[in-house]
């Protein structure tokens, strides 16, 4: 297995990601937002943190970048976390949008999710957490089942508990919890592996 | 030659917008208005070079629409084109 994780300026997780993919043995490079991504990577990462500081709004300007924007030829599996899915909903990768949390507040906590009908808890930090998809893209996502993790508990005020979609059709997952920061046990959890678990059976699955 | 436009940025009627209800609240509990509405936005001034005006209003079209403004959950607004 060989990833890519890309590192924007801004990007805080990028290292906690590679720690956790190197954890299963995964070949790690770290990729910069400045360079386009090549399509020998089964997994490219978009890690979570502040890319451009969010500036005009949380992952609006990466993906102007030229990484994300080479992201469009890219074949294998793209997994954007936190600031990662930010991104991938502003591109246009994935439906609906990751709005300022209903508290107004940044949550900080270990939060109770169902995670392909198990339940997990799974570290979350962000203040724009809140999915929120227009009722055409919601028909959609339930249609095609892509809301593959929900809060057991709705924190942030999302949509039908939405804390994570996958398009399995053009290999896509985006999610708001921190999977990375969850292998090790020192962190206090290690449920972030299930994730990291299913990613490669996901790849396994598509070749 | 250069020209300036302010814009500004919110989200859409049917976009769930706490920070306006935050505002809106402290409205009301300063006895200022009952039932507010409020929609907060983003305003942004722009300087840029264009050949003509045409060319500026295309340019920042694009601007509003695409960087500034996320169009599934945003409106635009260009205002006060000018020339500097």
């Amino acid at each position: 297995m060989k990833v890519g994780i890309i590192t924007f300026p801004g990007s805080n997780c990028d290292m906690d990601t590679k720690r956790a993919c190197e954890y299963f043995g995964w070949e790690v490079e770290l990729v910069s937002y400045n360079q386009k991504i090549e399509n020998d990577y089964n997994i490219v990462f978009l890690p979570g943190g502040f890319s451009y500081g969010d500036y005009v709004s949380a992952g609006r300007l990466a993906k102007y970048s030229v990484a994300v924007s080479s992201l469009e030829n890219f074949n294998g599996l793209i997994v954007g976390i936190c600031n990662g899915f930010q991104i991938l909903c502003e591109k246009g990768f994935l439906p609906g949008s990751l709005q300022i949390n209903d508290s107004l507040k940044f949550i900080c906590k270990n939060a109770a999710m169902q995670f392909n009908n198990k339940s997990i808890i799974l570290p979350v930090a962000h203040k724009e957490g809140r999915f929120w998809a227009n009722d055409e893209d919601l028909a959609v996502i339930k249609e095609k089942n892509m809301d593959f993790i929900k809060y057991s508990e709705n924190i942030n005020g999302s949509v039908e508990n939405i804390a994570g979609i996958y398009d399995r059709e053009n290999k896509i997952i985006g999610l708001m919890p921190h999977p990375e920061r969850a292998i090790f046990e020192q962190t206090g959890s290690i449920e972030g592996r299930l994730f990291f678990e299913f990613l490669d059976q996901e790849v396994k699955r598509a070749n | 030659m250069k020209f300036r436009a302010n814009i500004i940025t919110y989200l859409k009627d049917e976009v769930k917008d706490p920070q306006g209800e935050a505002v809106s609240m402290v409205l009301k509990n300063l006895d200022l208005a009952d039932n507010s509405s409020i929609r907060v936005g983003k305003y942004f001034v722009l300087e840029l070079d264009a050949e003509n005006i045409d060319e500026f209003s295309e340019k920042i079209e694009k601007i509003g629409g695409e960087i500034l403004s996320n169009p599934l959950i945003e409106n635009f607004e260009i205002q006060k084109v000018e020339e500097v």
